[in-house]
């Protein structure tokens, strides 16, 4: 036995030669396919290239299935030798173990040709030369640009009975340089950060499956290390030197265990799970390389999180026409990181006592369905939600209470509709300590601060769904949703926001001669705040914290924010075939629009610019292919896609290095403008 | 059909692929047993009774048969089936050939698809996956395997995101927005954060909870921080759309009004940057151009520094 779950384990992972062959038929299918690309991208913008390897060259990918008896194997890879590249392989035994490997990797290109005065690019220390920067046409070029690659492995076995093992491994390794930046009222520095991260996780679950019963138990280790835990860096603005410090190490542990009762009276099926995880991390002062500051309570700091979750699920049909669910879920987060405290050099003591988050969260509901005549289908429900929040004052508990109601038609063969209403409301309790605070004090603003995740409102949503299907040949799509928020309690804060969304597609094809599809998206959003704008105590009268109050002060003044966002985008697709089994054409084009905008009203006696350009931009993808069957195995493809992306956007637009004395930026996310043009021949051999 | 043969026998094909193809798969199998070695009895080979009948109307179908992904893997552990196995008993269906004598897999005019999903359950029903199958949002809203799975493909594998954005339109917008997750450059797939078959957890994702999931990929937002910054600590998606937004960096909200819309306090946090604020405005401010209050607060997701700098340093 022991020698048949060494060869198992050897034969998924194929470490073992061997040519000993059966005479048994196999099944052997795949594809080849290789070719040539040339790119054409003057403007060598890391947008273009987010999360592709774009370059001229050969480009190639295979797929390959095998099938013998009770044995599968699947290989595939694409994009060969490139910076996206990816290869994965399966295989097994059906019923009696199975196993994958996979490796990927995927670049993440932030900005091309990025310019910093300092040394030391891609290190965790940064200097320059000399008293101040070089000056700015002296500037070294980078990229930011970080590549992930992950590989792993995973083997299932359950050797023909219910029970089975399966046990999985995998390392991510994520290199490259991202921005960073840094500042106080001084000014600020933008910098690369050296991004050298490791993550391995081991993951184990064994269990019981049938038709009646799921039982399952579940573990996971995983390790992250940063090989740069802090970044040196020399401040041109005061001439010394800082640390930035960079994401901790940590460890993390999950144990989990679900079960799943199935064919229970009144055809329910009912789920048990639970989960308790760990997280920790533990790194000393000496770690970071820190100045130890004033009556520092410990030099170490041990993080510990844990999350504890249950879930109780149960559904039912106890009759044809009622079907229903009911559920409740637990999830705890509980903090029980290290208190670290000291003198902040001014005589009073910081703490991160008040800092440190915890949340408990209970939620239960329940869904009605019932079936109605005319084909149709009535569902109700109702789900309570009560979140405790430990060091969040402006959001101590809220309590959600949300109804829905639903209905859905398809008595014609040719209309599926639904159309869905919900209501929430959520009410939120404060705890805010405000003893000794007084509306001289910036402190005092918190309780007129009202935070748009977790503040009281009400919430209303209505989407309506229709699926047409009017000839064999034609599909039709509607989706259409309106979402309205209303912070109805709010003084400073998100007041409003509204959502309008609509989507429509379909797909046409006629005979065995054309597909047509196409699409058309529109969203549109409005949210609205209202701000306070002030500087605690200072000027004559002194400038107050409470913004219902008028202190006298024309520089303390009350100012509202309406952002609009519109975005609407088409595609269209076609696939025609000119010569049938021989020749086929492929023309796809692609669009989207986006436009932002702010506006702005204001007690103050200077009136505030709208700002026009926010985030607006425009995306179009162009693709043509045509693909010729020289014989059955035997395929040309010859493409063509053009791409051009635009970026509008005020904090971009006239982009400046040194936009006054006291600022230093890189250039990070302002490459965003491209247009390419990509060509390809490529020849694809099946068997 | 290509042969797996040994030395000295017939040459199995001209094609070195496939000589390349077998090589690998002769390995996993000799030391796995082979197909005659497996730990499950393996019958004589499958009767060809796929299709008898059928093939008078549908011919292509029964034609093909023997290239499907489930008639592979029926043959493979030596189990007898057709075309009833699926789509039931089809005497009547013969003697009336209309789609209502037959288990039909297709939204418009097809069975009921709780009848579908039940038919495919009598064989997947005690998958690990499908643990949850009942009570999935996807059960609950009517969809049934054959929505997203093709019974006849040659293979198992879904055709994501494609398969997945015929329903979930708005998701197919979101995706392909300037920020987005890389989903449509196929480094990511719908399955990688959802069990499409049912989960007890809210949008079918496939850990306990949001931040838990992120942190799966995302190992180095995990902390634990020394000085946290609360929202992050109790959900992403607070400040994240995460399938794709307009927005940079997959934000819900521009910086720095997602900022502003919880940080109103004295000075620079309660300040309106308008347009004066930009590089081409009349007094640029480094708290509102190019990155705007990530200028400074660079640690936004937390810091492990031992002094508070305001998640700065």
């Amino acid at each position: 036995m022991k020698r048949r779950y060494i060869s198992l384990i050897a034969a998924a992972l194929l470490i073992t030669p061997s040519y000993t062959m059966a005479a048994d038929e196999a099944a052997v299918t795949g594809s080849v396919e290789l070719g040539v690309r040339g790119v054409d991208d003057q403007d060598n913008s890391a947008k273009f290239q987010e999360y592709r390897d774009f370059d001229d060259g050969l480009i190639g990918n295979f797929l390959l299935d095998a099938y013998k008896g009770s044995n599968y194997f699947e290989l595939q890879g694409g994009n060969i030798g490139l910076d996206d590249q990816d290869y994965s392989l399966k295989g097994g035994q059906y019923g009696i173990f199975k196993y994958r490997l996979n490796y990927d990797e995927t670049p993440h290109n932030l900005s091309f040709d990025a310019k910093t005065f300092y040394s030391g690019v891609g290190t965790d220390n940064l200097s320059f030369s000399g008293a101040a920067p070089a000056p700015e046409a002296n500037w070294s070029s980078f990229d930011y640009s970080i590549e992930r690659k992950k590989y792993g492995g995973e083997l299932e076995v359950s050797l023909g009975t219910p029970f089975f093992v399966k046990i999985g491994a995998s390392r991510l390794e994520t290199e490259g340089v991202k921005p960073l930046a840094a500042g106080d009222f001084g000014g600020t520095v933008e910098m690369p950060e050296p991004v050298d991260y490791q993550t391995n996780d081991l993951n184990l679950m064994a269990g019981y499956r049938s038709k009646t019963m799921n039982f399952t138990l579940s573990g996971i280790l995983s390790s992250f290390d940063n090989d740069n835990l802090y970044l040196n860096w020399e401040n041109p603005l005061f001439g010394n030197s800082e640390l930035s410090v960079l994401p901790p190490e940590n460890n993390y542990g999950k144990i989990g265990a679900n079960l799943a009762l199935k064919e229970l009276p009144f055809m329910s099926t009912l789920s048990l799970n639970g989960s308790y995880a760990k997280l920790e991390g533990d790194f000393s002062i000496s770690d970071l390389n820190l100045t130890v500051p004033l009556a520092l309570n410990r030099s170490t700091f041990d993080g510990e999180i844990i999350y504890s979750n249950l879930a109780a699920v149960l559904v039912s049909q106890p009759t044809r026409e009622l079907d229903s669910r009911l559920y409740y879920r637990y999830t705890d987060k509980e903090n029980k990181s290290d208190i670290i405290s000291y003198d902040n050099g001014l005589g009073v003591i910081e703490s991160n006592a008040t800092d440190l988050f915890d949340y408990s969260k209970d939620d239960a509901g329940i869904d009605l369905g019932y079936q109605l005549p005319w084909q149709s289908k009535a569902g109700i429900g109702y789900e309570y939600q009560y979140v405790d929040r430990h060091n969040r004052p402006d959001a101590a508990n809220t309590t959600d209470d949300t109804v829905f109601v639903q209905l859905k038609n398809s008595l014609s063969e040719y209309v599926t509709a639904k159309l869905k209403y919900s209501h929430l409301e959520r009410d939120t309790d404060t705890d805010f300590d405000l003893t000794g605070v007084t509306d001289t004090d910036a402190e005092y603003i918190a309780q007129f601060v009202q935070r748009f995740d977790a503040t009281d409102k009400s919430k209303d949503e209505i989407k309506l769904s229709l699926e047409f299907y009017p000839m064999d040949t034609l599909d039709l799509g509607l989706d259409y949703s309106y979402i309205m928020n209303d912070y109805d309690e709010v003084v400073l804060g998100r007041t409003e926001d509204t959502r309008h969304q609509v989507y429509l597609d379909f797909l046409w094809h006629h005979f065995n001669f054309l597909n047509l599809g196409g699409f058309v998206g529109y969203e549109t959003t409005d949210a609205d705040a209202d701000h306070y704008n002030f500087a605690a105590g200072s000027g004559v009268p002194p400038q107050l914290a409470d913004p219902t109050m008028d202190d006298g002060n024309p520089l303390s003044y009350l100012w509202t924010q309406e952002i609009e966002d519109n975005f609407w985008t088409y595609g269209l697709s076609s696939q025609i075939r000119l010569m049938e089994d021989a020749l086929k054409l492929v023309l796809s084009w692609e669009y989207q629009k986006s436009n932002g905008k702010s506006t702005f009203s204001s007690q103050s006696a200077t009136p505030l610019l709208d700002l026009d350009a926010y985030d607006d931009y425009s995306k179009k993808r162009l693709e043509a292919k045509i693909v010729y069957a020289l014989s059955k195995q035997l395929d040309i493809n010859l493409g063509y896609v053009f791409e051009k992306y635009t970026y509008e956007d005020l904090q971009y637009e006239g982009y400046d290095y040194t936009p006054n004395g006291s600022t230093y930026l890189t250039g990070a996310y302002a490459d965003h403008d491209y247009e390419a043009n990509i060509g390809y021949l490529t020849v694809r051999y099946g068997f | 059909m290509p042969v797996c043969s040994g030395p000295g026998e017939e040459s199995m094909s001209s094609s070195y692929l496939k000589r390349f193809a077998l090589s690998l798969w002769c390995v996993a199998i000799s030391v796995s047993g082979g197909g005659g070695m497996g730990l499950l009895p393996v019958p004589a080979a499958l009767a060809a009774t796929a299709g008898e009948g059928c093939a008078d109307c549908h011919q292509q179908m029964v034609n093909t048969f023997d290239t499907t992904f489930h008639a592979k893997i029926w043959k493979g552990m030596g189990q007898q089936h057709g075309c009833q196995t699926c789509h039931g008993d089809t005497d009547a269906h013969v003697a009336d050939p209309t789609m209502k004598n037959v288990l039909v897999y297709q939204a418009k005019g097809g069975s009921p698809v709780d009848e579908l999903s039940a038919k495919c359950l009598e064989c997947h029903g005690s998958d690990t996956h499908m643990a949850m199958w009942n009570m999935s949002q996807h059960s609950r809203d009517d969809v049934s395997c054959f929505t997203c799975h093709i019974m006849h493909a040659t293979r198992g594998e879904v055709d994501q995101p494609t398969k997945c954005f015929t329903c979930h339109r708005e998701i197919k917008v979101a995706v392909n927005k300037q920020s987005h997750h890389p989903i449509i450059e196929n480094k990511l797939k719908c399955t990688d954060c959802h069990n499409t078959h049912g989960t007890s957890s809210q949008h079918m994702i496939k850990d306990d909870t949001v931040n838990q999931l992120c942190y799966q990929c995302h190992a180095e937002k995990r902390g634990p921080y020394v000085w946290e910054h609360s929202p992050v600590e109790e959900n992403c998606l607070i400040c994240h759309s995460p399938h794709g937004s307009r927005h940079g960096k997959l934000l819900a909200e521009k910086v720095p009004n997602i900022c502003q819309d919880c940080h109103d306090w004295s000075r620079h946090p309660g300040t309106p940057y308008d347009a004066n604020a930009a590089f081409s405005g009349s007094s640029p401010s480094n708290r509102f151009l190019a990155r705007s209050c990530l200028n400074c607060h660079g640690a936004i997701h937390g810091s492990a520094n031992f002094e508070n700098q305001g998640l700065r340093r």
